[in-house]
This record gives C-alpha cells, structure tokens and sequence, in this order.
C-alpha cells in the first residue's frame, strides 16, 4: 500500500534554522540538532535539512552539522543546499545524509544527475523544484529562487526523470511562507507528468492542507514553520489524514 | 562486550548503520577491507543502489570469500536492502550478474506504477526468533524498486502493487529488504535483537 509521509523541512542558514516568506524575510526558529531530534521523536517521517544559503553565497554545505543532526535521527535524512559535484554528494552521504537534493546546481549542469545516479544510485537522488506561475503556466526557478531559468516545469521534469531522479521536490514559490495550503493544480500537473515518488511543499497553514495535498497522489507532504513554531502537530495531522482515508504511520509506539 | 562489524564496500551511507547500533549501547566499527572485519559477534552487509555496482564492489573488495565462509558455518550475517538481494541468485537490475546464491531465486522489477517504493509499510510477520521484540504489523521504511517475489525462507512480507518479501531468514543469516537503521523504534528494536540474538549485546 502506499502510505503519506509527513517530512518537516529544517531551512538552514549561519547554522540556524530560519523561515521566511516566499524565500525572503527570514526570521529564527531553532537549532537543527535539537529540531531534527524533536521531529525524529514525535513521529516525523522524514527530515529535511536544506542549506539555503549555499547556492548564493557559493560556499559548501555545512557537512559537520549535518553530521551532528544525522547522529540524533534514525528516519531517512535528505540533505539539500550547494551541491555542485558528485564529490559533494559523497561527503554528504559520508555524514550520515541518505538522499541528497540538488536544484540549482542542476539546472546549470543537468549531468550532475547522470553522476549522482551512476555513482550512488537513483534512491540517493532527490531533484529539488522551484516553482512560480508565470503567465499560463509553471516555471523553473533557482539560486533560492531568486533567478528565473525560462525553462518551464513539463519539460524539466521530463528531463531530470530521464536522467534517473529518484524523487521529486516541488516546491510552489508563490505559496511558500503564505499558509493558504499547497499549489494543488500544480501538484496535479506534477503528478500526471511523474513516474517517481513526489514529495509536496510550501504553503501550509492548517493540518488540512495535508489532506488536499495527499489527495494528489503525492506521498511526501513537507512543511517548516507550522511544525517549527508548533502551530500544527504531526500526530494532528496524521490523525487528520487516517480519518480522511489516506494510510500514515501512527506516532508513538503504534507507528513500530 | 559483542561487537558488530558493518562491511564498508564503497558505496552508499554506511554511517547510518555504526550510529543505530551505537545508539543502543552495542561497538560497531566499520571494516573497508577483509581484514578488518575481524572476530565480530555479528557482520552486516549494507547496500544501497543498484545490485550489480554492489556486487562488483563487494567482489572486488574481497569481501564475498570471508562473508560467504561466515554464512556456512551459521555464523551471524545480516544484509540490509541490496545486501539482503545479493544473497539471491541474480537480480533483473543487472542481467548476468550472478549474486551469491546463499538463497534460491531472482530479484524482479516491482509491477507498481510509481517506483522507487520509497515509504514506510507494514510488515506481515512469519514467526521467527528475531521477530520477537516487534508488533504483528510493524512500520519499517523501504527504498526500492526490485524486489523478492518469494523465496521459501520469508519470515516477513510487504505490500506495494504485489506481494513481496521483506525478510529473509536461515540459521544465524538474516536479511532485510527494508532499512532497519532508518525506522526508529521498531527498526532500532529489530537490530537490537538481531545483535542479542549473535551475542553481541553484553
């Protein structure tokens, strides 16, 4: 059965994690060691650690304190944020990261998906996808999405699955920080246009924006400042998405 | 004090497996040569990726001679993910490459339309000693998108477009197809009794 995972995003910058609205207007929300250990307690199914100053600042991601948060989980990690090479990945892999998110990076030089996948297989490969509408349609933004690529959303997907993605990260830029609930129509065109598993993200407000989203399809449903400041609870909204018909671990000894 | 060796073949996270046991009070180090595996109480062969990189590096690094001795005379061994598929015959993954035929059958592409299975699932359980300390259902995280269709030694199955196998197990061997060292309680539960069970918890 296919069951929704839900993936707390930690937005990491100068060793915190921050939040903002729509990439900008960061403000503090906690340290990721202690984050990432919370989640990995009150039943998160993932964790996400993204590096969110990497791409613009040019410098390389935080490996020792990805180090420090992989020791306090044992749920799968997925680190993202100034991956340039294939090395990088490695070094990420190496600190106990289990998948690795690459965007800008990629856009600039789509073989570094060939590589990850050839080197480390297509399970570690996590394309991360920053979305804005733009007249009619979706497109590809990068660089924290702060540049616009021209290149419109169909066809990258086409071709970062061709070149082996193992999952897909959506992220709707003109929703996140918003809390008015994730991009559906986007979400649907993502997954009429996908082969692999889709992880959902910005804009979440309320525990039954989960649901809208996992009615989708899409089986990874991430979300930062509502977990970060406690407005929404995971067991809330896993609650929410079983009474909705839709199959979750349970937190808490259940979920063994 | 038991000792859990963690063979370091190259390829993927292997750190995640030393910190799990490490997290429940058990010394695990990695072994990158044969050497180094040493006198451990308890070997785990990790492997992500695809079956055939596994295999080549796995045989490449001198590590199927020493691992295969360990197994026939029943000393514990336990494979997780692509370290579980390579005690099989082959895999589709990877045509003409033949694994290490520990248990009889294929790896197969999985019929689900959306592949890789990368969740948590629940666990149908035959009943078996390393089984013990885990609920009837138990949640475990799998990432895969080839699979064991049956195999006569399944203490464990999963559902994902089709019935698969999730464990394997004879003797002292064990192999999981999904990844004990990344779900939580239960997967953390599961290696501390595979670890007691091998002696090696003090």
């Amino acid at each position: 059965m296919q069951s929704v995972r839900i993936i707390p995003c930690l937005d990491v910058k100068d060793g915190r994690v921050v939040k903002g609205t729509s990439f900008v207007d960061l403000r503090d929300a906690g340290d990721p060691v202690e984050l990432g250990a919370r989640y990995d307690r009150i039943g998160a199914d993932e964790l996400v650690f993204l590096d969110i100053a990497a791409s613009t600042e040019e410098r390389a991601t935080l490996v020792s304190l990805v180090e420090r948060v992989a020791n306090q989980v044992f749920i799968p990690f997925t680190v993202g944020g100034g991956v340039r090479r294939v090395e990088d990945v490695g070094e990420l892999l190496h600190a106990g990261a289990d998948k690795v998110a690459v965007n800008t990076q990629a856009v600039l030089r789509p073989a570094l998906i060939d590589e990850i996948v050839s080197t480390f297989g297509s399970q570690c490969c996590v394309v991360a996808v920053d979305v804005k509408r733009v007249g009619d349609g979706f497109e590809v933004f990068t660089h924290g999405g702060s540049r616009s690529t021209g290149k419109g959303l169909g066809s990258w997907l086409d071709e970062v699955q061709a070149r082996g993605a193992g999952e897909i990260l959506i992220t709707s830029m003109d929703r996140d920080g918003t809390k008015q609930g994730y991009d559906i129509e986007l979400l649907e065109v993502v997954m009429a246009r996908t082969a692999v598993p889709v992880v959902a993200s910005g804009g979440v407000g309320m525990a039954d924006h989960f649901v809208d989203a996992a009615a989708t399809g899409a089986s990874g449903l991430l979300a930062a400042s509502v977990f970060h400041y406690q407005e929404v609870g995971i067991a809330e909204v896993k609650e929410r998405l079983s009474a909705a018909g839709f199959l979750v671990r349970p937190v808490g000894m259940e979920g063994i | 004090m038991g000792k859990v060796a963690v063979v370091d073949y190259g390829i993927g996270n292997l750190g995640s497996a030393t910190n799990a046991f490490r997290s429940l009070g058990i010394e695990a180090y990695t072994a990158t040569t044969p050497l180094e595996i040493g006198d451990p109480e308890l070997v785990v062969v990790p492997g992500v990726g695809s079956f055939g990189a596994c295999i080549h590096e796995f045989r490449d690094r001198g590590f199927v001679e020493p691992v295969v001795e360990r197994i026939e005379s029943n000393a514990a061994v336990l494979g997780i993910c692509v370290g579980m598929q390579m005690l099989f015959e082959g895999s589709e993954e990877s045509p003409g490459v033949p694994g290490l035929g520990i248990f009889a059958g294929q790896v197969a592409k999985m019929s689900h339309q959306r592949l890789p299975e990368m969740q948590w699932n629940q666990l149908e359980l035959v009943d078996h000693p390393c089984l013990k300390s885990l609920p009837r259902h138990p949640w475990m995280y799998f990432v895969h998108s080839f699979s064991v269709v049956d195999s006569e030694a399944a203490i464990a199955w999963e559902e994902f477009g089709g019935r698969y196998v999730a464990a394997v197990a004879r003797g002292n061997l064990i192999g999981v197809q999904f990844h004990p060292e990344k779900s939580s309680h239960g997967g953390l539960s599961l290696l501390h009794r595979v670890a007691e069970l091998a002696g090696a918890v003090a």
